[in-house]
């Protein structure tokens, strides 16, 4: 089915090439939306019709459910037994019910709380709000779950979507919500690539399901936003997570990886204004060090390596100076830094109106010095019924950040990189308040001092943003609502930075010079939809939607940059002091979004579950007549345990029990401006100087190549879920099995070089854009397990949750020019480490196999791997012996093969929180397991043609039969490439990390005298707190580390020394007045 | 429900409708600020950018601009310093396919193609433009792409031939052509450029390629193909055309100022400008040769083999060769003598700060000194406005004296080479032969990355023994600290294998293996 789909499609694609059929497929969609509301409109008039005199007598009821703590219950049914009438309560808790005069019993009931029966007694007059609060049963779980233009009872939802709590988020000592989630979703892997402040993880949902940006969609209430730096985790009501095509659909154009929906917390109706304050404070140090050689040992191995190429060593290695231990590099640059947070929010609400507003300060200062993340965060919503059926609201952000991070990722600047390697002989400071420095000798290599560096970096990357929606809505017929949002993401950002002059430095620069910039990034977005709400004979509930989105995207970058300051004064750091010409450049991306979608759930007798979704979605990044991608998308579900025979021994062990499956397809054009035309660039950056002046002229290059048929990347999945609760609903859980295939897969050109210089070469300016290819497919599936037990007393309460992921990932075609997607390389090589070809994982390790070292000339001679081999004589005992793969008895690159996967095939979490009267304490583990990692760091730090500090490992290099196994002999002329790409650097990244603990002590309202104390609570925590690894560097999180323009996904893995996670410890208090 | 409220309603779902084109068509977005192919090429303005755009990539550091330098390590004048292993490889003779240096020239030199054939194919579609300018432009064009291959032919010998009509039918996955098809190209692109270019530009246009840079270049081509006529020939139409005349000082070829003024000699240099004033580029090969503690990185230091082949009065001598104790102009990083460096002619000063090379600086006691020169504001600055000489008229005599000597014998040449001698302070000599010449062309064109390709194309013609060229070690300087150490041992030259570099594996994997590997790699 699927497969036939999706042919269909790509053939409506290739031969729809006028403009023409899209507008009549748009005016299709038109069509079938106005059918869905004016079949709504017809039904709803024929209902009035049919039970005039009902209505007319019928008054209006209304109310809110609370919990005990007074926040309200979401999604808890709200029933009339006598006149059959039944409704959920929506976010708010609120719910509402015509009913004629008379006297009734309210039931409402909710999961994990106790039913409820209220009498009440409707009469002539409207009534006031009905407040019920449910005590809590043995377990409480939320109900409702935010799937995109609305909300639905968990009950009913036939996609799949995982939730976070708010409450599971609060306080913990990170800078962004996505740290908060690793470990807590099925489905989710966090995948972080850099422990620097500010530094936001990648989400990945269900596998990497491409080779370019494979990011979720993240929507900040309701605005598809991105950005979750901006949110304050104490904000957050709750994170919602669509992860298959039919929960996602409904933001189809750029949910092909999933969404994040972000709740943030909103006020009650009828509830006092409530002010809570919450503080924390806390260190944050290096988690691990890598050891290395001190200056003794690195002198007696240097001069090692040249003896055994039967050279006398360079006469740096005689000088007494180099043997003595001045300086452990890793923790002169890596000391402790700090964490602060403060909060304040004040949430209510009148009968008609709600208010939330907070503000949030967080400084987290790295523990490399120079390196933070500020964050002053602003946030207000409030929501006014105008009349009893209109409904208007905002939502508003503002938020400052400023984030400076120094290099940690480069093979010849990084700082850490720099400091693993700097000689251990040279101080810091010289004696005479001089940097130490490596210029001395070509033998201590081009390398600055890293804290040289750190102290003297003065730079900031400070973002001014606004992101703001509303929102109105018309309840036009009963059940027929008509809503319209408009949002408006502005970033103003705003970078400086300027190099201190380092004539004493390697590297230096030489000369001082400021880079400095602006940049404006604006969104708007309009949406319009239509609900219909109708349930029939209290057997068919229906639900439809139905709408059109319009989202414009534009940016204008300006910056520039002059050098030669002659005084280096911290006031007089500024452009025109800079005794260069000014060298400026500007850019105005711009992208646009069009949609149209159709949504309809249907629910018979609650039992048997229907969605169906269908849109069509246009991106200004394809040409016109590829702009416009239609994707469906449907799935069921059964409420088993619903049924009438679901009765008994297994209705005992199994208290609820639902199946659901779908299928659908979503769409992926997160890829660059234009690529369908092919661009120049012009400018003095592209010129060249003439005549006997210094005068740089303008030039002009291609910068970028064109495929004018790129289109849509597709994603097509399939998913079944069982979900079940089980004793009398104290465990709760489910098991997932789903599906991703990845179709007509946007990969950039991989032509051969001899087109020119189009990857990986920083710094030049021959760099040129080439455009993505629809060339690839790619497979991900899997199963994912999902376990949560609450139970308690009054005074002890605990739960425990559980979740695992089991996922594959494959290549399933590539039918570019190239057999392979190259990634980056590493160091002074041209061979890309991690390469994704068909039929393989992404980012698969790629280079030769090893089986130890030469122990003797014997075993040598002896070797049938390189019985034919004309390297042979060259290679000595020692020597790393690399398996003749395809059996001709040469060492050559036709032996190069797959070493192995850096996606895990087996993500797991688990936590847990107690709580003993006023005692809380929670903790949050997550793992990965089942794969690799390529140590490049570690290669580096053995590698004997290296001239900086060696990993103190080499101690236990190969020098003599038998002394080593792994780590080859010392030379400077490496006749054998030992430190080639092989598995000898390849490493099993397996880990269980306790990411946060929390223990925690609540003081309970006190009244003292007049003076009503808080509630206060004071806790401690710790966030990264320890991790079970073999893995030899700092740490097996490495994330993705492709640069220059090999695709985002194209290597995982690899260790080039970055930014390594921290430990935190905070200390805090909430109070809430 | 009143029927008023009911009006109200449907007023504000009119409204709402009625705003709901607030974004205007969001899929018509156009780029800003960039051209594209279709919307430029529409006047001279655009073709003058479009070649200064070719000239641009003659900066890249890992190109033009230093890394073929590396490539002139593998002969007995230079060792190779640094920390790049790479470099390393290819100073030992170990290239291998898998290195970075190796992998930088491929798409560097097919850069410069590539932005070459673009200029050939749409330069000639400006509508209207001065002829003139269109000629030399597409001379430029035809020149650049011309030196791109010529170099591509030298390091790895047999590579792909990307011309318009692959760009045209993006065709680029194709086998290489042979050798003698590489430089057939190289040959009639520069018959091409000869015919289109002028003899001379006015000052503001200076550092453009001239006729005479590409007749200089086909004289140089014809020597590399043995054809001794073409190449006294086209060489000869340089030494004898007044514009192109030698510079009356050696030195003005490697001093700011003088190489734009005085100097005729430089028929094609990089024409590096200087970032202080400019804020961009800088000149990579300056931060290369130049010692680290005054702003350089020091990678490629002249070996004593090399500095023992100066006569005795040679001015060139001292103009090519910096060593312990010498001193630059302008030079104002001023190092603090420690104990180590004291060993040689500081004894007794330590403490002391000096301007001058100390022996710290060296591995071999020896720098180039040709890119190296000091703001003369004394700020301590490189000055990147120094000019990279790429081809000089000297060497262009030296050409012809060895086209001469190989076609009439020993003494043919003695005109070109006293020519280049008799600027160099040295006696006149009489009836050169070969081993004259070699001499003559070690110490004219040192460290400018000529050396190397001339033993080569020597050892083809039999007319050295490469092995006993590199099977002697590389020394450093006899004086202390460093007492004539070997610095790389004796080398084993394998022919065929080391006449060329390997493909880069990169480029051979990518190609599906339609590229393939070079012999014995």
């Amino acid at each position: 089915m699927a497969q036939t789909l999706q042919e269909r499609s790509l053939i409506e694609r290739k031969t729809h090439r006028r403009p023409v059929p899209r507008s009549m497929v748009m005016t299709l969609f038109l069509v079938l939306l106005l059918f869905s509301g004016g079949s709504a409109v017809a039904s709803t008039l024929h209902g009035e019709a049919g039970t005039v005199h009902l209505k007319a007598a019928a008054t209006l009821i209304k109310g809110v459910v609370l919990d005990e703590s007074k926040q309200p219950i979401p999604g808890a049914t709200v029933a009339i037994k006598k006149i059959n009438a039944i409704t959920t309560t929506d976010v708010q808790g609120r719910f509402q019910l015509n009913v004629p005069p008379g006297e009734y019993d309210i039931d409402v009931t909710f999961v994990g709380m106790k039913p409820v029966r209220r009498h009440i007694v409707v009469g002539d007059t409207t009534p006031e709000d009905i407040v019920i609060v449910m005590p809590a049963s043995a377990s409480a779980l939320s109900e409702v779950v935010v799937v995109g233009y609305g909300s639905q009872s968990k009950r009913n939802v036939t996609g799949s979507v995982v939730s976070v709590k708010g409450a599971d988020l609060q306080n913990l000592p990170v800078s962004n919500p996505a740290d908060a989630i690793q470990g807590r979703a099925a489905g989710v892997d966090i995948v972080r690539s850099d422990g620097s402040p500010g530094s936001v993880p990648s989400i990945r949902i269900r596998g990497t399901g491409t080779i370019n940006n494979a990011d979720p969609l993240i929507v900040i209430d309701g605005v598809p936003a991105g950005g979750l730096n901006d949110v304050d985790a104490n904000d957050i009501a709750s994170i919602d997570i669509l992860k298959d095509a039919s929960a996602s659909a409904i933001y189809g154009s750029r949910a092909a990886n999933g969404v994040v929906i972000i709740t943030t917390k909103k006020g009650n109706n009828n509830e006092k204004a409530k002010t809570s304050v919450s503080l924390y404070a806390g260190s944050n140090t290096p988690v691990k060090f890598i050891k290395m050689l001190t200056a003794p040992e690195l002198d007696q191995l240097k001069i090692e390596s040249y003896t055994n190429d039967g050279l006398a060593a360079p006469t740096i290695w005689s000088n007494p100076y180099y043997s003595v231990q001045r300086t452990d590099w890793q923790r002169a640059l890596m000391g402790t830094g700090h964490t602060q947070n403060a909060d304040l929010s004040v949430r209510g609400g009148s009968a008609a109106s709600t208010y939330s507003f907070s503000g949030n300060y967080y400084n987290e200062s790295g523990f490399i010095p120079n390196s933070l993340f500020t964050r002053y965060s602003f946030r207000a919503n409030s929501e006014h019924k105008v009349t009893s059926r209109i409904k208007i609201g905002e939502n508003i952000l503002y938020s400052y950040t400023n984030n400076t991070a120094p290099d940690t990722r480069s093979t010849q600047a990084g700082l850490v990189w720099s400091a693993i390697r700097f000689n251990p002989a040279i101080p810091v400071i010289n004696p005479d308040g001089s940097w130490g420095s490596s210029q001395a000798d070509n033998q201590l290599g081009d390398i600055n001092n890293p804290v040289a560096t750190a102290r003297l970096m003065d730079a900031y990357n400070k973002t001014n943003r606004l992101l703001a929606n509303g929102y109105g809505e018309i309840e036009i017929l009963e059940g027929l609502k008509v809503k319209a949002n408009y949002a408006y993401d502005n970033s103003y950002s705003d970078y400086y930075n300027f190099q201190v002059p380092m004539p004493d430095q390697t590297r230096g620069p030489s000369i001082a010079s400021l880079n400095q910039g602006y940049g404006k990034s604006t969104s708007l977005l309009e949406e319009y939809y239509l609900t219909y709400n109708k349930t029939i004979n209290n057997l068919h509930d229906i639900t439809l939607t139905g709408g059109y989105s319009a989202q414009l995207i534009k940016g204008n970058y300006v910056n520039a940059s002059r050098s030669g300051f002659a005084d280096i004064d911290p006031n007089q750091r500024v452009l025109n002091l800079g005794s260069s010409a000014n060298n400026s450049g500007n850019n105005y991306p711009t992208q646009g979004l069009q949609s149209y979608f159709v949504r309809g759930n249907y629910a018979y007798d609650n039992k048997y579950l229907l969605t169906v979704t269908m849109r069509a979605d246009g991106s200004s990044k394809f040409a016109p007549g590829k702009q416009w991608g239609y994707f469906p998308a449907f799935s069921a579900g059964w409420r088993i345990s619903d049924e009438s025979f679901y009765d008994g021994g297994i209705k005992k062990i199994f208290s609820t029990l639902k199946l659901t499956g779908g299928w659908g397809q979503l769409g992926n054009q997160n890829i660059g401006d234009f690529q369908y035309l092919s661009t120049l660039g012009y400018g003095t950056g592209y010129g060249y100087a003439l005549g006997t002046t210094t005068v740089l002229q303008n030039g002009a290059v291609i910068t970028g190549l064109s495929n004018p048929n790129i289109t849509w990347e597709r994603a097509s999945m399939t998913n079944i879920a069982l979900e079940f609760g089980a004793l009398e609903n104290h465990l709760t859980g489910s098991v997932t099995y789903f599906d991703k295939k990845t179709t007509d897969m946007l990969i950039p050109f991989q032509l051969v070089e001899t087109f020119g210089a189009q990857t990986n070469l920083p710094d030049d300016p021959g760099n040129i854009v080439l455009p993505n290819q629809n060339i690839g497919a790619m497979n991900n599936h899997g199963v994912e397990i999902e376990l949560n037990y609450q139970n308690g007393t009054p005074d002890i309460k605990y739960s425990f949750g559980a979740n695992a992921s089991f996922l594959s990932n494959k290549v399933t075609a590539l039918y570019g020019q190239s057999a392979y997607i190259a990634s980056t390389p590493y160091g002074r090589e041209n061979v890309d480490i991690s390469r994704t070809y068909q039929g393989q994982p992404i980012a698969s390790f790629y280079g030769f196999k090893t089986n130890g070292l030469y122990q003797s000339q014997a075993e040598i001679d002896a070797d049938p791997n390189i019985k034919n081999d004309p390297n042979k004589a060259n290679i000595k005992p020692g020597d790393v012996r690399f398996v003749d793969v395809n059996g001709d008895g040469v060492i050559d690159d036709k032996d190069r093969v797959n070493l192995g996967n850096p996606n895990p095939k087996f993500v797991f979490g688990f936590h847990g929180s107690l709580s003993y009267k006023n005692f809380d304490f929670s903790f949050n583990f997550s793992g990965e397991a089942g794969f690799k990692l390529y140590n490049a760091d570690r290669l580096a730090g053995l590698d004997g043609t290296q001239v900086f500090n060696w990993y103190a490992e080499e101690m236990g290099r190969w020098h003599g039969p038998g002394t080593s196994n792994t780590i080859p002999r010392l030379t400077n002329t490496n006749l054998n490439n030992n430190y080639r790409s092989s598995d000898l650097w390849v490493e099993n990244g397996t880990y269980l990390s306790l990411k946060s603990v929390s223990l925690g002590y609540t003081f309970t309202k006190k009244k003292i005298g007049d003076v009503l104390l808080p509630d206060l609570r004071v806790y401690v925590s710790s966030y990264n707190v320890f991790m079970i690894t073999g893995y030899k560097g700092y740490t097996p999180e490495l994330g993705y580390t492709s640069s220059g323009n090999t695709p985002a996904n194209s290597q995982k893995g690899v260790d080039v020394a970055q930014y390594p996670s921290a430990r935190n410890i905070t200390f805090g208090l909430t109070a809430n007045f | 429900m009143t029927t008023t409220r009911y009006k109200t309603l449907i007023i504000a779902v009119l409204s709402i409708v009625l705003i709901e084109s607030c974004i205007k068509k969001p899929l018509e977005q156009k780029p800003t600020g960039s051209y594209t192919t279709a919307t430029f090429w529409r006047n001279q303005n655009d073709v003058i950018a479009n070649v200064l755009g070719i000239y641009n990539i003659l900066y890249v550091e890992d190109w033009v601009g230093h890394a073929l330098y590396t490539y002139d390590d593998q002969s007995d004048d230079i060792y190779v310093a640094g920390d790049h292993p790479d470099f390393k490889a290819v100073g030992n003779l170990n290239a291998d396919a898998s290195l970075q240096v190796i992998y930088y020239t491929w798409p560097f030199a097919y850069e410069q193609i590539a932005r070459a054939n673009n200029a050939i194919i749409y330069i000639p579609k400006v509508p209207v433009m001065d002829n003139a300018i269109r000629n030399r432009s597409l001379g430029e064009a035809y020149f650049l792409r011309a030196h791109a291959y010529f170099i591509l032919s030298q390091i790895y010998g047999e590579v792909p031939l990307i011309l318009e009509d692959n760009v045209l039918k993006s065709n680029y996955n194709v086998p290489k052509s042979t050798v003698e098809q590489v430089r057939g190209q190289v040959e009639s692109d520069l018959l091409k450029a000869v015919s289109m270019l002028p003899e001379t530009y006015d000052a503001a246009d200076k550092g453009r390629v001239s006729k005479g840079t590409a007749e200089g270049m086909l004289s140089k081509l014809y020597l590399f193909e043995d054809n001794f006529d073409k190449a006294i020939q086209y060489g000869t139409a340089v030494t004898t055309d007044a514009n192109y005349a030698l510079a009356p000082n050696f030195t003005d070829n490697f001093t700011p100022g003088a190489q734009q003024t005085t100097s005729s000699e430089l028929l094609f240099a990089v024409w590096n400008q200087n970032s202080e004033i400019s804020g961009s580029l800088q000149s990579p090969i300056s931060i290369y040769f130049s010692p680290r503690p005054w702003q350089g990185w020091g990678f490629h230091h002249p070996t004593q083999n090399f500095v023992d082949e100066f006569e005795a009065g040679d001015k060139r001598k001292q103009a090519t060769v910096l060593a312990v104790g010498d001193s630059i102009p302008y030079q104002t990083n001023l190092v603090t003598i420690a104990g180590t460096d004291a060993v040689q002619m500081f004894a007794g000063k330590e403490g002391q700060q000096t301007g001058r090379m100390l022996p710290s600086m060296s591995t071999t006691g020896y720098y180039i000194r040709k890119y190296t020169a000091f703001m003369p504001s004394g700020d301590g600055n490189l000055n990147f406005d120094l000019k990279q000489p790429l081809l000089r008229t000297a060497e262009i005599y030296l050409i012809v004296a060895e086209a001469k000597i190989r076609k009439n014998g020993p003494g043919a040449g003695d005109a070109e080479i006293n020519a280049v001698r008799v600027r160099a302070g040295l006696a006149p000599v009489v009836a050169a032969g070969m081993p004259q010449l070699i001499h003559e062309k070690r110490v004219e064109l040192g460290g400018e990355n000529v050396r190397w390709q001339d033993l080569l194309r020597w050892d083809k013609d039999k007319i050295i023994n490469l092995d006993t060229i590199v099977g002697k070690p590389k020394k450093a300087s006899p004086l202390a600290p460093y007492n004539g150490a070997v610095i790389i041992p004796a080398r084993t030259f394998q022919r065929p294998k080391n006449y060329y570099m390997p493909i880069p594996q990169q480029v051979i994997d990518e190609s599906k293996g339609v590229i393939t590997q070079n012999p014995n790699y």
